[in-house]
This record gives structure tokens, sequence and C-alpha cells, in this order.
């Protein structure tokens, strides 16, 4: 019990920082499962080697255990047991899944385009003077993230996020399957050609991390990599301010290559589908 | 009775089994079927085992040094290789060679479909193989073949080509798959119509049990797998839409296709491993098993759940609110019929008189290193965790625990503890020993770290990561090579025992299920007189028992 308790509380060591505020909720959720596991792999550990030493038969005893088939009692113990326990998570899972912006099972669920998660953000907000959400358009292509800040033409390259602001990600993907995630957010979501996911989160914790791509999405998915920066709001405007500044070419140089990074000749070499490459090739030629 | 039973025998009288060459032919002997099984894919686990080491190797630095087309198509292959030519044939193997012995019957129900199953294995494996070296490479798109990448094509020097790779990926897959469908149909057939008498449907061992519903798994799951890649064989050559979204496809379809199979799958790999455990740990408890009709019921359960759980692979797929909560509800539900039989066969061994051989060590290896797949399978099962930990590490080190932890621990069992009965010679305990403890070690250093590796933000399928990861990985790299070396000890003992070993009695453990009646190696059409069934296949500790062990509980007698 106490090894389950301390495994519960040293779980920092396990996980990277928290960066936003849905990141402590499931951290706290993963911390009561980690508890209960804790304690049931002791337990069945703790059996089986007591077993081992105890139990080990002498070496010339060729008799056999006692002729036991079972016990009713036990077995209805060790059924109902499990059954409470994996209910009371399924309800401990919802009410962390809700505070984190789902919709409700019972309010009708959310429309087929939509990723579920986020959708309702604004619904279930309970606080009115909460900021409204920051909504950035997300353009994912094998192997770069592209963004698009509201009013503002510019498309970047990398994310910067005022600390405290609800963000709300709008994403699109051009060739294969992609997925947003940030370890620190605790967050992810796949990003699906043919419709439109969204992921909403709050950051909490100014810093420097990585998103990363999480779905397999060819050869080059391990260099999907981007940073994401956690700052004060006018920190993210005067950098938003800069990017306007510098022309489209600079900015799309900045795109991840993974061809440069990792030596190959030509950066055509890892752009592999027409969408892809009409869509680099409209930003540069806008760069132009 | 007695009469026409041994007219049949005269009939079909074969060659003997020991000539080497029935090993070669389409023979049509279960028992030879059931060792063409093991030898095959224990080639292919070995196979895949040599692609983990290559992956392993990649992942000691941060960079990639591998060409990274040619690192998917390896981790692709790796996870097929052990998925469809190893775990899912290796069971079947053992349910060849033992169902009809352990219910009292003299061969399958359909042999010649059983020869023509195990027939289907080396070319469908040698398919696979074959993608290495077609100009597009290997299928490198993960097990899981997700469209629209699947469905890509690829580069070629300057020339973007179709994807023979997959293509051969989905030949592939569709051949194996209608093996196994044929295997299990066999199985069903087999254990409704052609038990002995007395071998009524609570009198069977578990692991007929777990053999019956694995293969109503498979019957019911695989043609949707099968259904899955073709249309995605026709996106891919054809050019039709189904899962491409420019032509009004969709490709989250494909995956509520692929997991409706695949989640099963894993108690298609899962159940018939927990049926060996239960066979092993009475016999070196010397006990009944614990709770014998919770352990079955169980397994029902488990087969009806496992169609309901499929889309908690799907949780970041864009799955609406609503149905994740449904699907997370029944995956954690799933946990229950699992606990039962953990805790039952804890009941077995508690207060027992432990035997610590090969295979009991195995087996109870397996329930330690089982328990661990299944809670972090629970993690997984919530929805916010699973957020996170979703196509990471965690994932990885979960399904390793759960596959191999959960069914290479008990093939390992299973064969410690049936080699005697397979080849008439007895493998030797002390390299038994050394086998459990080097493939204990390896496996925990190699797949623990992972979940903190998958936690703290390493995805999966990557060949190259951030430097953060590098200490973590050389450990699990380390522990993946000592994995590798584990096998040597056991490649030995096996070769060397079955060629020199010394002579194994027909029942060396004193067990009590109905193949321990018969010779070892059984002779062709398994039993002299089919023996009549009078009690359960655990009766130990009976009033009654001879002091060298117990009378076995089916007695063997003429059929009157």
């Amino acid at each position: 019990m106490i090894a389950s308790v301390w495994a519960g509380q040293t779980v920092g060591w396990l996980m990277p920082v928290e960066a936003s505020k849905e990141a402590g909720q499931i951290d706290g959720l993963f911390r009561f499962m980690l508890i209960i596991a804790t304690g049931i792999f002791l337990g069945v550990q703790g059996v089986l080697l007591y077993s081992a030493f105890v139990f080990k038969r002498a070496k010339d005893d060729m008799g056999d255990g006692p002729n036991m088939h079972g016990n009713l009692r036990l077995e209805i113990l060790w059924t109902a047991i499990p059954t409470a326990l994996v209910l009371y998570l399924s309800i401990y899972s919802f009410e962390v899944f809700q505070l984190m912006g789902a919709s409700s099972p019972m309010g009708g669920g959310a429309h087929h385009e939509d990723s579920g998660l986020p959708i309702r953000f604004q619904a279930t907000n309970p606080d009115p003077a909460a900021p409204p959400p920051l909504i950035i358009a997300v353009e994912a292509v094998q192997y770069a993230w592209i963004f698009s800040y509201p009013g503002s033409e510019t498309q970047v390259s990398e994310l910067h996020l005022p600390i405290g602001r609800p963000v709300r990600m709008d994403m699109k993907s051009n060739d294969v399957i992609h997925a947003f995630w940030v370890p620190e957010f605790r967050l992810k979501q796949d990003v699906i050609p043919g419709r439109t996911t969204q992921v909403s989160f709050t950051p909490t914790k100014a810093g420097k991390y990585q998103l990363r791509c999480a779905e397999l999405c060819g050869a080059y998915h391990g260099g999907m990599v981007v940073d994401v920066i956690v700052e004060d709001k006018k920190d993210v405007d005067a950098w938003l301010k800069s990017q306007a500044s510098l022309g489209t070419s600079t900015r799309v140089a900045q795109l991840a290559d993974p061809a440069a990074a990792y030596g190959a000749t030509s950066g055509t070499t890892v752009l592999q589908s027409e969408q892809t490459r009409a869509l680099v090739g409209h930003l540069r030629a806008q760069g132009q | 009775m007695v009469e026409t039973t041994q007219q049949r025998v005269e009939q079909r009288q074969p060659e003997p089994l020991g000539d080497w060459r029935r090993y070669f032919s389409f023979c049509v002997d279960h028992k030879v079927i059931g060792i063409q099984y093991l030898v095959t894919t224990f080639f292919f686990y070995l196979l895949g085992g040599a692609l983990a080491m290559v992956i392993r190797a990649e992942l000691m630095t941060p960079g990639a040094e591998l060409d990274r087309s040619l690192y998917n198509g390896v981790f692709t292959i790796h996870a097929t290789i052990m998925i469809f030519l190893w775990i899912i044939p290796t069971l079947a193997g053992f349910g060849n060679f033992l169902v009809p012995l352990m219910i009292g019957a003299r061969d399958m129900a359909f042999p010649r479909l059983n020869a023509l199953s195990f027939w289907m294995i080396p070319p469908g494996g040698l398919l696979l193989l074959s993608s290495f070296f077609v100009q597009s490479g290997a299928a490198g798109a993960g097990w899981t073949s997700y469209p629209p990448l699947s469905t890509q094509q690829v580069q070629v020097g300057d020339l973007l080509v179709t994807n023979f790779g997959q293509v051969i990926w989905i030949a592939s897959v569709v051949f194996l798959g209608t093996s196994s469908i044929l295997a299990a149909l066999n199985f069903i057939v087999t254990i409704v119509a052609m038990r002995t008498e007395g071998m009524e449907l609570f009198r069977m061992p578990l692991f007929c049990w777990a053999t019956l519903t694995a293969s109503c798994i498979t019957l019911l799951g695989t043609p949707v797998l099968a259904g899955a890649v073709i249309l995605l064989a026709f996106d891919l050559l054809l050019g039709t839409v189904f899962f491409n979204p420019t032509g009004g496809g969709d490709p989250v379809v494909y995956q509520h296709m692929f997991w409706f199979y695949s989640h099963p799958a894993v108690y298609i790999m899962v159940l018939p491993a927990m049926g060996i455990i239960s066979e092993v740990l009475p016999v070196f408890s010397r006990k009944p098993i614990f709770g014998y009709k919770a352990i079955a019921i169980s397994s029902m359960g488990i087969a009806v759940l496992g169609f309901l759980v499929w889309a908690h692979h799907m949780f970041t797929s864009g799955t609406p609110d609503w149905l994740r909560m449904f699907f997370m509800v029944t995956s954690f539900l799933i946990a229950v019929p699992t606990g039962i039989k953990v805790f039952s066969w804890l009941g077995t061994i508690w207060g027992g008189k432990l035997e610590l051989s090969s295979a009991m060590l195995f087996a109870m290896g397996f329930v330690s290193m089982f328990v661990v797949g299944g809670l972090s399978g629970i993690m997984l099962a919530s929805v916010p965790v699973d957020i996170h930990v979703h196509d990471t590490y965690f994932v990885v080190a979960h399904l390793h625990y759960v596959l191999f932890g959960g069914s290479v621990f008990a093939i390992y069992a299973g064969l410690y503890y049936w080699f005697p009965k397979m080849t008439g010679r007895l493998l030797n305990e002390t390299w038994g020993k050394i086998h459990f403890a080097l493939t204990f070690i390896g496996f925990n250093l190699c797949f623990l770290p992972m979940h903190q590796l998958g936690l703290q933000g390493m995805p999966r399928r990557v060949a190259e990561y951030a430097e953060q990861f590098q200490s973590l990985n050389v450990l699990v790299s380390i522990g993946g090579f000592l994995l590798g070396i584990s096998t040597l000890p056991f490649l030995f003992n096996a070769i060397y025992s079955w060629l020199w070993g010394p002579k194994a009695p027909a029942n060396p453990w004193r067990a009590l299920t109905l193949e321990w009646t018969t010779a070892s190696p059984p002779p062709v059409e398994n039993f002299e007189y089919l023996p009549v069934v009078t009690a359960g296949p655990y009766e130990y500790g009976t009033v009654g028992s001879s002091p060298e062990g117990n009378t076995p509980t089916a007695i063997s007698q003429p059929k009157s």
C-alpha cells in the first residue's frame, strides 16, 4: 500500500513538465491509475514469489496438493472488486475528459467532421470572463507544419503561443494522416485528410517545447518536429510582426527540411505527394 | 465399435512418424502438421527477431543511420512476421498437435484441409519477405498499413511508382489470413463434433476451450481484415477511392475495419496462450485448476467483449466523444474476465506443491509479465491518458508485455511441457532454466524502460529521436540483444535433445489430461482404443492417488 502511494507521488519523473491546464488533470488521473496498478502488480508478484519459495515441492515428495476446485466467495470477490474499480475509473476518466472540453455523451455527440475532443469548448467553458480561444489554422504536410494566425496572411512554420489564453488548432492535412502532439501539453489529435480536426488547450507554462508528428507519415516522419514557444502575449505579437515583415521565401526556408538535415541531395526527395509539392510550390511562388 | 476403430487404423496405416521425410510432405496426420507449424513458425520468429535487432541497433543513437524507407520496411515486416507468421500460426501448431489428443479423437475433422492450412504458411511467409527485393522496397506503413500513407506512390529515383511492396504485404496477409480461417474452421468442427465418449464440454482441458474461443474470433474477425486490405489493394492498384478523401472516401473507415479484426486478434494470440498456462500450472502445482468454469466462461466473455473495444485504438482519430466513452467503458470491462483468469491461476499455485521446471518457470513468468501488460492496458483504455500516450513507446511497451510476455512466454512454457510428447525425448532442464533467466532479464530490460520513453515523449516508428532519450534507448537495445541471445540456449537444447536427449516415458510430468495416456510420441491415430472419460482433466489430490502420482481420470478402455 505504502509502495503504491509512493509510486503515485513520485510519478513526476516519469512525465515531462506540465505546461497546459489539461496536463494537470491528466497527470492526476494517471497518478491514480498508477497507484492502483502498483498495488495489483505488487500483490500478484508477491503471491508468485512467495509461492515459488514457500510452496516449492520437496525433492522426494511425490504427493499432490489439496484437491480444491474453487471457492465461490473468493471468485465473486475478485470479480466484484475489479468491476467496481473499472467502473470507478470510467467515471473518473469521463470527468477528466469533460474538463478537457469534451461534450457529454448524452448531449448528442459531435458532428462527423469534428474531432470531438474540443468541439464544445465554448459551450462547456464555465468561465464567461475567460478570453475567447485563439484559433490557429494548421496545415500538416509531409514533413512540415504550417501555421496561420487569425487576422494575418502570414504563414509560419513555428508555433508561438500566449500564456494563459485558450488556443484552438483547426487542423488539415493535404496528404497522409499526421498527429499533433506536444508531450508537455499531454494532448494529441490526428490530422486527417478530408476533414478538419481540432484540438484545444490552454498553455500555462512559459518555455520551449516541441511539436512532434505522432502518426507514421512516411520516411521522414521522425523529423517532423517544430518548436512551440509559450511566452507572454506581447512577445507573441512582436514575433508575429517580425514574421510578417519577412518574405515568405525566408519563412519557407525555415520549414523543416528533413532532406537537407539528412544529407539528401534534393529537397524534392522527401516530398512524396502531388499535393505536398503543390502546396510548397505555392508557398515558394508567394515568396518570389 | 472397437472393431470399426481397429479397421480404420489398419486402413490408414501410414509410414512411421519417426521418418523425417514426412515433415516435408503433404502429410495429413495432425501431429505431423502440428510439428510442421511449430518448426516453420519458429524459423520465422528468428527472422522477425533478427529484424528487431536491426531496429534496436538503429535506435542506439539519436540520429538515423539506416535509409529511412528501409527502416520503415524493417519494423513493418518485423511486426507482420511476429503476428501473422509466429504467434498466431505457432499457437495453431499447438492446437493441431494437442486438440485431437486432448479430446480423444484420432485426427482433426478435415485432415486434408488441415495440411492445406499449414502449406499456405511457407509461401505466404516467403511472399512477404520477397517485398524487400522489389524496386519500391518493402511495405513501410507499419503493420496497420493506414491509408493514405499505404496507398501513396513511392519515389524511386526521379519517378513515383506504385508501392508494390505494399501490394505484396496485402497479398501475403490475405494468404495467411485464409490459412488461419481454414485452421479455425477445422478446430471448431473437431472440438464440437469429435470429442470422445464422456468428454463433455466442461470436462475439456482448458486449452481446448481457449482454442475453441480463439477459433470463433478468427472466423468472425479475419474476413473483415481481408475485406479491409482487399479494398486497400483496389485503391492502390485500380484507383478506387474507398479510403481516399479526394474522391469521397474516408481513411478512418479503414481503421475501423482493421481494428475490428486486429483488436480481437490480440485475443486470438493470448487466449490459446492462456490455455497453455492453464494446462501447465495445475500439473506443476499438483493441484486442480482453481475455478475451472470461471476460466472457461471468462474466455467466452473476452471473446464477446473483444469485438466491442476496437475503437480504443482510434481515440485520437477524430472519433466522436460519445463513441470514445462507449469504447472506454468496454475496454475497461475486459479487465474483469482477464483478472478472473489471473486470480484463478494464483489460486491454483497457492498451497500447491510446486515443481519449478522450465515449463513452470515460463508459465509463472507469463502470469507475472501478462499482469504488467494488462495494467498498462487499463491505462490505455482511459481516453485522457491514451490521448497522451497513443502512438508512443508506452504503447510499444504495452503490446510487447502482452504479446511477448503474454504469448511467447506461454509458447515456451508449452514447448518445454509438450516437447517429450511431441518428440519422445526430454529437454535438458538446466539449459531450460538458463534460457528462462536470460529471456526474463532481457525481456524486462528491453520493454520496461519503453514505458518511460513513451510517457516522456518518444513517438513510435521513428528512426531518429531527441538526444534526451538516448540513455534509455541504449538500455532498451541491450535488453533487446540479450533477448535475441536468449534464444540460443533453447535452439541448442531443442536440436540436441531431439536427436540425442534421454527417451521420454508416456507421462513424464504425471499429468492427467488425455494426451499423456498415450505413448510419447503418440502412434498414428493417437490411441489404440478411444478412451472413455469419466472425470474432469485436473483431478490432482483425489483420494486414491498412487504414491507415484495419480491414476489418469480418463480411463482407456475399449468402447463398447
